[in-house]
């Protein structure tokens, strides 16, 4: 912040003889707006980001697959110009959706002479996601423009925190016994029961640190002395630094910590570009 | 008998008004529009368009139909607000008044019609669809009589009842090849001028004039190429005491006058004249009954209406730098006004143009192209042509000089005087010490006194050139007052003779001479600098080309609204433009600036004075913009600093902002389109950039005669009234000295 903060008035002072800026004269924008992505359109590029979008939830003793095709947050910015051409802007967001460490799973074991012995299917359901992230970044206006309004980019990058409002997803894992016929060269299973029934299985106080960089480009459209619509492509790039045993892992359960992280990890690099609306208020 | 008094009375007292409104044509002024803004004015072009379709009746398409009323209303428009166009005036009452007379038999179609005129040398009238018919000053200043005008109006009037206008532009319509279309439009296009000349000889003669005035309309079309008359252009034309001009350089040959009637018209709109002359009097031999009228109004009053639009037509040649042919209009109206001073005026400022157009190197722009000369008038251009700049230069200083010494006091004349005496220094290698001190007769008296001294003297002065060192005989070589150096191919270094002791004349140029010299250095020592030190200076001088914009003139804030090919959006044009006009007066006062706008949607409150006063500020405008780089005189000065006065500021705005949506599809983005994650972004990036939106804006300051301060800028957002009000506070901002 104190960097942020020296670079805000290093730039005042380098910029204070420059050519004004401003709409009517006002410099400062803070604005709110909904910011909205779609992981699907991702996944139609790779089937293996299916993970990004399908959700299990538990209903009625049975998990059924969703799909997750939008997800909604919202932002509050702030913004200075300092000249026609360049400002800086702060954001605040947040977003929640839902976040499958991982979609129905087999697991089989096979005995001292290679014969699969057992198989568990193992299901877990959704958990809710909240991300809270802060990005700053430097706004330059389109060639000729006038910022605030007008279309501009804004670039930077930020840090937040992701964590988990219901830890108490449901988890199940289900066993059937299996033998090799070798009359019709196949693998027979045979019933299968639930050998586990619960909730969740992490840390209670899981908590994943994000980092981001972004580039946006917006189009802030004056319709009055006072407002401007607000729209903006934003693209954001999330990574964390959260590490499997940062996770508490149950060795007594099938799932655990890694298949969390890499579904989050997935769930970063899938929808990165979300597009906003909003309202921008000039002062 | 009390009745006949009375009715004398009466005419003595219109006449007597009648004589009081006449223009003094030493005096003369530019010809402005009087009364009531007639509703063509007032009306707002989509109004105008909604009435029309709920009116027409054609057989077009509803889209054809409205992309027919709008094309023509719009355009129409454009042309009415133009600045050229007059109402109420004397020239359009006289067109009125004869139109009474023409018509007279048709009072309803009569009172349909709304005759105007358009300040253009075109010589031409034209008719739409809506009844307005439109005459052109450079028409009107080549007619011979009353009658002749009486038939062009009757023709256009006939276009009108027949529904031309409507019937061409079906047939355009009509899907064909293109080159057929050519050919059968021309084909189509000279059917209906066929028409309109039969249909038109029978509205003629039922006016009563008379029949033998028929052909002539047709001479004055064949003929209209050429200037307002053919008068001999003497070589002597330009000698005074002080001026001399050998006769070498002027031409001998001479310049027939070429045209024929019966040229090709095989892809022209309108057949040629013989075949026109053949038709209108095969009409005219069915027609039973002629009158005998050449004037209804008066002879008089014809050649006093002509007289004006001749001035006009000089005016107009000036306006648009064309001074070749204005020097030859001024050289015929002069014998006949040899005192006005409206032709000194506009004699000198049409020297002060060659000057300023030769010192850009383009003044062949300013006289007719050699193919073009024909009769009298290709001697002047011959001599104009070919005078080098030095010459040039020399003539144009000593006319001005002349016009003002004849008329010491006037202010325009001495305005014309500083500019000339500035591009008389701008001449490269000028050097007042090249000038003779005496003129070239008084040179050639010397060099006969000489003469005739030289036998008596011949032995004293053998002995002083023996005394004479060589630096005193270069001198002598030099010196232009010396007999021995009379050379008539320099003559004119004789012509400033007078100027050459004149202190006023001496310290004008000094001031010109430390003013140029002055730049040159700042230029030099730019040059120099390094880039970021020229950075540095621009940054520091960025006020330099600042105006001060506390009081201005807002004119006429024009817009254009255009589809992705460039097709002007008409409804969305009009309505951008009202809304830049808000937006530019809503900015200034946002800002403290104090804004007098002047524009056509202006006009309800403004009335006809504002009318005229845009007319005045949108021919400066056009004066302007002919060449960018040369400071031009506007030739309505002396009305430009009344109204300076009127409006209390000397600052004229123009500005235009001009708005397209494009989509541009490269094969760049074709590209990225295989690139997923760009999808988004490239779909945005073309949705956002496809506006393109330009706003330029020029100051121009009545005192300096010339653009103060002019801004660019091309940016890509949409347009609404407050992205316009913000940008142009920007940029009344960035252009405004405080």
């Amino acid at each position: 912040m104190r960097f942020l903060l020296s670079l805000f008035i290093t730039c005042s002072t380098l910029l204070s003889f420059a050519q004004s800026a401003g709409y009517l004269r006002k410099k400062h924008t803070v604005s709110i707006s909904l910011n909205v992505k779609s992981p699907v359109l991702y996944n139609m590029s790779n089937a293996s980001y299916r993970d990004g979008y399908a959700n299990n939830e538990y209903k009625d003793g049975e998990f059924v697959e969703q799909r997750n095709l939008l997800e909604v947050g919202y932002n509050f910015a702030y913004a200075y110009a300092f000249t026609r051409k360049l400002g800086v802007a702060v954001n605040l967001s947040n977003e929640s959706y839902k976040l499958s460490p991982f979609l129905p799973t087999v697991k089989d074991v096979v005995n001292q002479y290679g014969n699969y012995t057992q198989r568990f299917l193992i299901q877990a359901s959704y958990l809710k996601a909240n991300h809270n992230f802060m990005q700053t970044g430097i706004v330059l206006s389109s060639k000729q423009g006038v910022l605030p309004f007008g279309l501009s980019q804004e670039l930077g990058g930020g840090f937040g925190q992701l964590s988990f409002a219901d830890n108490n997803a449901a988890y199940m894992a289900s066993e059937s016994d299996t033998y090799f016929d070798p009359a019709t060269n196949q693998q027979i299973y045979t019933q299968s029961i639930n050998v586990y029934e619960g909730d969740a299985y992490y840390d209670q106080n899981f908590v994943a640190r994000t980092y981001n960089v972004y580039y946006k480009l917006k189009m802030n459209y004056p319709i009055s002395d006072f407002m401007f619509l607000h729209m903006a492509l934003n693209y954001t790039y999330f990574w964390s630094r959260t590490y499997d045993s940062e996770i508490n892992n149950d060795p007594y359960r099938y799932a655990g910590g890694y298949e969390l992280l890499n579904g989050l990890r997935t769930k970063f690099q899938l929808p990165i570009a979300r597009v906003e609306f909003g309202a921008v208020f000039p002062f | 008998m009390i009745n006949k008094i009375a009715l004398a009375i009466f005419s003595l007292i219109a006449l007597s008004l009648y004589s009081y409104s006449q223009q003094d044509f030493n005096n003369f002024k530019t010809l402005k529009s009087a009364g009531d803004v007639p509703n063509d004015f007032l009306m707002k072009t989509s109004e105008k368009v909604e009435e029309s379709l709920r009116t027409i009746e054609t057989e077009m398409t509803a889209r054809e139909e409205v992309k027919f009323v709008e094309g023509v209303n719009y355009n129409f428009d454009d042309l009415l607000h133009s600045g050229l166009v007059m109402y109420g005036d004397e020239i359009t009452e006289y067109i009125n008044d004869v139109a009474d007379k023409v018509l007279k038999s048709e009072p309803k179609l009569r009172r349909e019609l709304r005759f105007y005129t358009i300040k253009s040398n075109a010589t031409n009238a034209l008719s739409t669809s809506q009844g307005i018919i439109l005459v052109t000053t450079g028409l009107i200043s080549q007619l011979t009589n009353e009658a002749q005008l009486a038939y062009i109006l009757a023709h256009e009037v006939a276009h009108f009842k027949e529904r031309h206008v409507i019937e061409t532009f079906e047939k355009q319509s009509a899907r064909t090849r293109y080159n057929d279309r050519i050919q059968s439009m021309a084909n189509y296009s000279k059917e209906k001028e066929f028409e309109a000349d039969f249909i038109g000889t029978d509205i003629y003669s039922l006016a009563g004039y008379a029949r033998e005035h028929i052909t002539s309309v047709f001479d004055v079309l064949m003929y209209s190429y050429l200037p307002i008359d053919e008068i001999f252009f003497p070589k002597d034309y330009f000698n005074t005491d002080l001026c001399y001009i050998p006769e070498e350089r002027f031409t001998d040959e001479s310049y027939p006058i070429q045209v024929v009637e019966d040229y090709d018209d095989t892809y022209s709109s309108h057949p040629n004249i013989r075949k026109r002359k053949e038709k209108a009097l095969e009409a005219a031999k069915d027609i039973i009954k002629w009158g005998d009228a050449t004037y209804y109004l008066g002879e008089d009053r014809f050649k006093y209406v002509r007289q004006l639009a001749r001035f006009e037509s000089l005016r107009t040649d000036l306006l648009n730098a064309q001074y070749g042919n204005a020097l030859y209009t001024i050289f015929v109206l002069e014998k006949e006004f040899p005192e006005s001073v409206y032709l000194h005026r506009m004699k000198a400022q049409a020297w002060l143009g060659l000057m300023a157009y030769k010192a850009a190197r383009d003044v062949s722009e300013t006289i007719k192209s050699k193919k073009y000369w024909e009769g009298e008038s290709a001697r002047l251009y011959d001599f104009l042509k070919k005078l080098d700049a030095e010459e040039l230069e020399a003539i144009a200083m000593r006319i001005i000089e002349d016009c003002r010494k004849q008329f010491p006091e006037d202010k325009e004349l001495n305005a014309i005087w500083k500019k000339a005496v500035y591009y008389l220094d701008a001449v490269d290698d000028f050097s007042l010490s090249n000038y003779s001190k005496i003129s070239f007769y008084d040179a050639v008296l010397k060099a006969e006194d000489s003469g005739n001294e030289e036998q008596t003297e011949e032995v004293v002065e053998n002995e002083e050139k023996k005394e004479q060192s060589k630096y005193d005989r270069i001198r002598a070589k030099k010196d232009l007052t010396n007999p021995e150096n009379l050379d008539t191919n320099k003559y004119y270094r004789y012509l400033l003779s007078d100027l050459m002791d004149n202190d006023e004349f001496l310290a004008q140029m000094r001031k010109c001479r430390d003013k140029r010299l002055d730049k040159k250095e700042k230029q030099a020592a730019y040059d120099e600098l390094s880039k970021k030190e020229k950075k540095r200076y621009d940054k520091e001088h960025a006020y330099d080309q600042r105006a001060d914009l506390s009081k201005f003139i807002l004119v006429e804030p024009y817009g254009v609204k255009a589809r992705n090919n460039m097709e002007i959006k008409y409804a969305k044009t009009e309505e951008l433009q009202e809304t830049f006009k808000s937006a530019s007066v809503e900015a200034a006062k946002e800002l403290g600036l104090e804004t007098i706008s002047v524009s056509k949607f202006d006009l309800a409150q403004g009335g006809t004075k504002m009318f005229n006063d845009k007319n005045v500020f949108t021919s400066f405008l056009i004066q302007v913009s002919q060449k960018r780089e040369i400071d031009v005189f506007p030739v309505d000065y002396s009305i430009l600093n009344e109204l300076k006065s009127d409006y209390d500021t000397k600052k004229l705005v123009f500005s235009i902002v001009e708005h397209q949506y494009h989509l541009q599809f490269t094969q760049y983005e074709v590209l990225l389109m295989f690139a997923l994650p760009a999808i988004p972004y490239r779909f945005v990036n073309l949705l956002f950039k496809g506006n393109d939106t330009e706003i330029n804006m020029i100051v121009l300051d009545i005192d300096k005669v010339e653009i103060e301060t002019g801004f660019s800028r091309v940016y890509r957002d949409p347009i609404n009234f407050y992205s316009l009000k913000a940008h142009m506070m920007d940029i009344y901002n960035q252009l405004n000295t405080k």
